[in-house]
């Protein structure tokens, strides 16, 4: 029987769907079944940011209608066997899903995948509801800006009304270049702090991230450029590694400079 | 009345504190109304007419409703110069002990309030944990936090001023006490910095000032031995 994970934020733009793509991506890299589900309804991206946007038959609304089979809508990704997608309908909205059919949805998918990784829509409406609905639980994305660690309160209050607490993702976390530079923005510690969640993981910014998804093939598929290196450790500690975190890596910032003069891989 | 030792309904004493009538609880509320309307023209002369005298009236163990209660008062104030000060009864219905005593409770929860959440109270509230931006907590009487302030807290919502915002770390957004308002003027890096170096602070109203003030939690003590001198 699989765990079903929602990912979420609040906010939009944060990156729930990259979050989704690559973590669903990396836990599949490390061989498990997996099975992407976006609860996007009418506004879909994963099958964008997979590349699997022109292989879409039927989609999540048309098996709530009857008129598929759920694995008749589910696509296999091009690269793993083990990675499938089960897309969000583009011509509906939220409010043709209810929180029972997703659950049953979720439910039927549960015994044939090991994780079930569920992207929610941004807002905290119906679609919100949707998603959380079968979830056993939650991932919270949030990048280290005020309105965006002020949504994600938010929506971790609501999480924890349904399920147990949720684990934190920062995502696009800049690398300070001047220390002087770092006042003026939150760091990875005040965010946890204010949102007092279990640290999951930190991903750098990295303009990879954007060429990948460009390209419809999530970053984490490509070696060592920092943010797959960061989600191929995120599904390792899903899976129960214990993984040191690449935020606690920049505070030896100054080794790791010198490692890499002289040609040696900075990370570990 | 046939009985032969005449117990009186009405008694009006003169004491060291004042004057005080003391009304039966065993006789019946007409009775005693009548008698007290004729004790109290008996007694009229004993009134300073030229000078508001104040009464306490101690009811024993009767139950008056309001109505009841403003009868009492109209009878005794129409027949003089007198100010009823206090109606004095040993007993109250279980609403309003109930009432009462959700009032003076202290209620306690271990949790972080969230930005969207609102906690609220009829009587203290402890937060054992933070309170973010965006979440708020209010209470009838005090609210205490054991964490950082740092959303919106309202003390004495139903307009006791002598109510405190007390919280290890103080950097709320807003507080109310009562009718005061309060809101922050620091900017975000001003208050990130309090955060880090802050003391447990209060937040009261104190009289001669119109606004809501921050004292250090040593000045606590005083301030309520000195609320509670003025109630007395």
């Amino acid at each position: 029987m699989g765990e079903a994970i929602v990912i979420t934020s609040g906010k939009g733009g944060v990156g729930k769907t990259t979050t989704s793509a690559n973590i669903g991506t990396a836990l599949a890299l490390q061989g498990k079944q997996v099975c992407l589900l976006d609860t996007d309804i009418g506004l879909r991206n994963l099958d964008v940011v997979m590349g699997l946007e022109n292989r879409i038959i039927y989609d999540l609304v048309d098996v709530l209608e009857g008129k598929c089979e759920v694995r008749q809508a589910l696509i296999r990704d091009k690269r793993f066997d083990c990675l499938h997608l089960l897309p969000a309908a583009q011509t509906k909205d939220k409010s043709s899903v209810t929180p029972e059919q997703m659950k049953q949805v979720v439910d039927e998918l549960k015994p044939d995948y090991d994780y079930l990784i569920i992207d929610c829509p941004a807002g905290i409406e119906q679609g919100f509801r949707n998603a959380i609905a079968g979830a056993d639980r939650a991932i919270v994305v949030t990048t280290p800006d005020i309105p965006s660690v002020r949504d994600a309160d938010r929506v971790t209050g609501l999480v924890e009304q349904e399920l147990d607490k949720p684990m934190l993702i920062v995502n696009r976390v800049r690398k300070a270049s001047k220390s002087n530079e770092t006042e003026d923005l939150l760091d990875v510690d005040d965010v946890v702090d204010t949102l007092s969640l279990d640290l999951l993981g930190v991903v750098f910014e990295d303009e990879n991230v954007l060429k990948a998804s460009h390209r419809g093939e999530p970053v984490a598929t490509t070696p060592n450029t920092a943010a797959s290196l960061a989600y191929r450790n995120i599904a390792r500690r899903i899976l129960g590694e214990s993984v040191p975190l690449l935020s606690q890596k920049q505070k030896l910032g100054f080794f790791a400079k010198i490692k890499s003069l002289f040609g040696l891989r900075a990370n570990s | 009345m046939k009985t032969s030792v005449q117990k009186q309904n009405v008694t009006i004493k003169g004491t060291k504190d004042g004057i005080i009538i003391h009304l039966n609880d065993q006789c019946g509320y007409d009775a005693m109304i009548t008698e007290l309307k004729l004790k109290l023209t008996e007694s009229l002369s004993a009134f300073d007419p030229n000078k508001d005298v104040s009464v306490r009236v101690h009811l024993g163990k009767r139950y008056l409703e309001q109505e009841q209660q403003r009868e009492i008062q109209q009878v005794i104030e129409e027949s003089g110069a007198i100010v009823v000060d206090e109606l004095i009864s040993e007993v109250m219905t279980k609403k309003e002990a109930k009432k009462q005593q959700e009032q003076q409770e202290l209620t306690t929860f271990t949790r972080l309030v969230r930005s969207g959440q609102v906690l609220r109270v009829k009587g203290d509230l402890l937060i054992l944990g933070d309170v973010n931006p965006g979440g708020a907590v209010e209470a009838a009487g005090d609210v205490y936090v054991l964490g950082a302030l740092k959303g919106i807290a309202r003390a004495g919502i139903d307009g006791n001023e002598n109510a405190i915002v007390a919280a290890s770390v103080m950097v709320p957004s807003q507080i109310t006490i009562a009718d005061r308002l309060y809101l922050t003027e620091a900017t975000r890096a001003e208050r990130s910095i309090e955060m880090k170096k802050t003391e447990p602070k209060y937040a009261c109203i104190e009289h001669q000032e119109e606004d809501i003030v921050f004292h250090a939690m040593s000045g606590l003590a005083a301030f309520r031995r000195d609320r509670k001198n003025e109630m007395d």
